[in-house]
């Protein structure tokens, strides 16, 4: 009983999608368990930004050569991002902003304005936390270059800020105790 | 409060009460936000995850998520327990098989669960029976304003909340509504509504669960669109047109069933009830299949023994992990169809 899988056609197929492709029909897919994982079915859900990425990658001739642009912050290259459908930090929306922004278009109906609700309240803290994680990055580059002055100079940046992080760490926490 | 202590019961989503509920299993909404200062999870170390982890954890206990919630340490439970959470719809199945800290905090009635470190750091989600956008809304707007007055989420002027994968960023929210559908299926007019679903730029899922055939009559419908909308047109969208246009089409298709191939239709139903109350294995697909025919009889008034409610759960208690918890160890497959079909003679009234 049951529908062979439609990818070995030979295991009963046990994952059962109907999938409405972009400008297409729906179309009703089967598949055993082995070959869902193996077609990232079941386990990768980042397919379709994929594909999409890809499609577009091959219209678009100045995103084919921009796979090596890199993010300062996170590290991420333009290149990895395309090969996993996620990104690496906030700032690749701003560091890669040129190349992602047709394909949010793409993704949202031609969107890229925001309309929704937007956060109250902000903190200090947070913003600590970037500024310190990016000098931690530009002293690791510095090591690595042994570039020492430069070095030296980001290391006491980066005790100032740490401290001014901690302080206002504890007068949150001081707040909530209150 | 423990993973253990849920197993028995149903969570709010499936009894089957909220509005349309012969035919809306439930309404979900989904919000995803990340924390200011780290990088996204495919880019965080194990220390940056953990970090994050106590960052959200500790926000989580301030803005007073611990009085009638219970929080569950993903990384450190066992498979079935995490097997557990995905059958409940607590936690995705990405979340069970991620890596490092990961959490979730769930209300005690289950209506609301919020990962952190899953795709995003954290993915915060409401849940209840029947059609109920609107409160769904309000109540996941509310936990989401509480938790931005304790830690920052990473929003930008244009773009709104910034998300891991750019489909979800702006609002970053997901209406999934979990609709059951066999008179449209039987009819064969389920593509007219997939299609119509994908000229308004909706996705349309089949669902399963351990090897279950997705026609087991249940549909998820979401949204794919997240920016250049508000969360209230999302939620208008879905609760004003589309989910009560594909309720009528089900309806009218049930009553077209009724009129005209009455006999038919009564004959899927008591055949369903025949082999779920005397058979001695159920695979999970079959069993998937003859509930749905059964639940389909009982929200049409032609089988009055059962409760939408009941049969709900018993969806709910034929999948794998509970029946492994019910049982208290591992079953191998032939093991679980022997007990899925003892616990639905157990559960049907009969001892036979
Ligand atoms: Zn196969
Ligand atoms: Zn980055």
């Amino acid at each position: 009983m049951g529908i062979l899988c439609q990818c070995c056609n030979q295991a009963n197929a046990t994952v059962h999608l109907t999938d409405i492709q972009a400008g297409g029909e729906p179309v009703e897919r089967h598949y055993c368990e082995a070959c869902a994982a193996q077609e990232g079915i079941t386990m990768k859900p980042h397919e379709p930004i994929n594909t999409m990425i890809e499609k577009f990658v091959k219209m678009v001739p100045a995103m084919r050569d921009a796979a090596q642009l890199t993010c300062p912050n996170c590290g991420i290259s333009f290149g990895e991002f395309r090969a996993q459908g996620l990104l690496g930090c906030p700032e690749d929306y701003t560091e890669f902003g040129e190349l992602l922004m047709p394909l949010i278009r793409r993704a949202h109906d031609d969107c890229d304005v925001h309309r929704g609700k937007r956060p109250g309240q902000t903190n200090d803290v947070g913003k600590l936390r970037v500024q310190i994680r990016s000098l931690e990055r530009q002293l690791e580059d510095a090591i690595a270059e042994e570039a020492f002055e430069d070095a030296a100079r980001l290391r006491d940046q980066l005790n100032t800020l740490r401290s001014s992080y901690d302080a206002s760490k504890q007068n949150d926490a001081s707040e909530d105790g209150a | 409060m423990s993973v253990d202590d849920l197993t028995g019961h149903v969570g709010e989503w499936l009894r089957g009460t909220g509005p349309m509920s012969d035919i809306v299993i439930s309404s979900r909404i989904r919000l995803a936000r990340n924390i200011v200062g780290y990088p996204f999870l495919s880019r965080a170390s194990g220390d940056e995850k953990r970090e994050i982890y106590r960052a959200l954890a500790d926000a989580l206990a301030s803005a007073g998520f611990g009085s009638n919630s219970f929080f569950v340490d993903i990384e450190n439970i066992s498979d079935v327990d995490r097997q557990i959470l995905v059958e409940r719809h607590l936690i995705s199945r990405q979340h069970a098989e991620g890596e490092g800290s990961r959490g979730v905090s769930v209300s005690l009635n289950e209506t609301h669960a919020l990962m952190i470190n899953e795709e995003d750091h954290l993915r915060m989600q409401v849940l209840k029976s029947g059609l109920q956008l609107e409160t769904l809304w309000n109540d996941i707007n509310i936990i989401d304003d509480r938790l931005a007055s304790e830690i920052e989420f990473a929003f930008d002027e244009r773009l709104g909340y910034l998300t891991a994968c750019p489909t979800n960023v702006g609002t970053g929210l997901r209406v999934s509504v979990m609709l059951h559908l066999p008179a449209l299926k039987i009819t064969g007019e389920i593509e007219k509504v997939m299609r119509a679903a994908k000229d308004l730029k909706l996705a349309v899922r089949g669902l399963f669960g351990e090897g279950t055939d997705a026609i087991g009559d249940f549909y998820q419908v979401s949204n794919q669109v997240t920016l250049g909308v508000s969360e209230e047109e999302i939620i208008d969208m879905f609760s004003g047109q589309i989910i009560p246009q594909i309720v009528e089409y089900e309806r009218a298709a049930r009553e077209a069933l009724s009129d005209q191939r009455s006999v038919q239709l009564d004959d899927k139903v008591w055949r369903a009830y025949g082999i779920l109350e005397n058979a001695r294995a159920m695979a999970s697909e079959e069993t998937m299949f003859f509930l749905s025919h059964l639940r389909m009889g009982v929200s049409m008034g032609r089988f009055n023994q059962l409760d939408i409610g009941t049969i709900n759960e018993l969806f709910l208690q034929i999948q794998p992990a509970h029946l492994q918890k019910r049982n208290g160890g591992k079953l191998s497959g032939e093991q679980r169809s022997v007990a899925r079909a003892n616990y639905l003679r157990q559960r049907l009234g009969h001892n036979n």
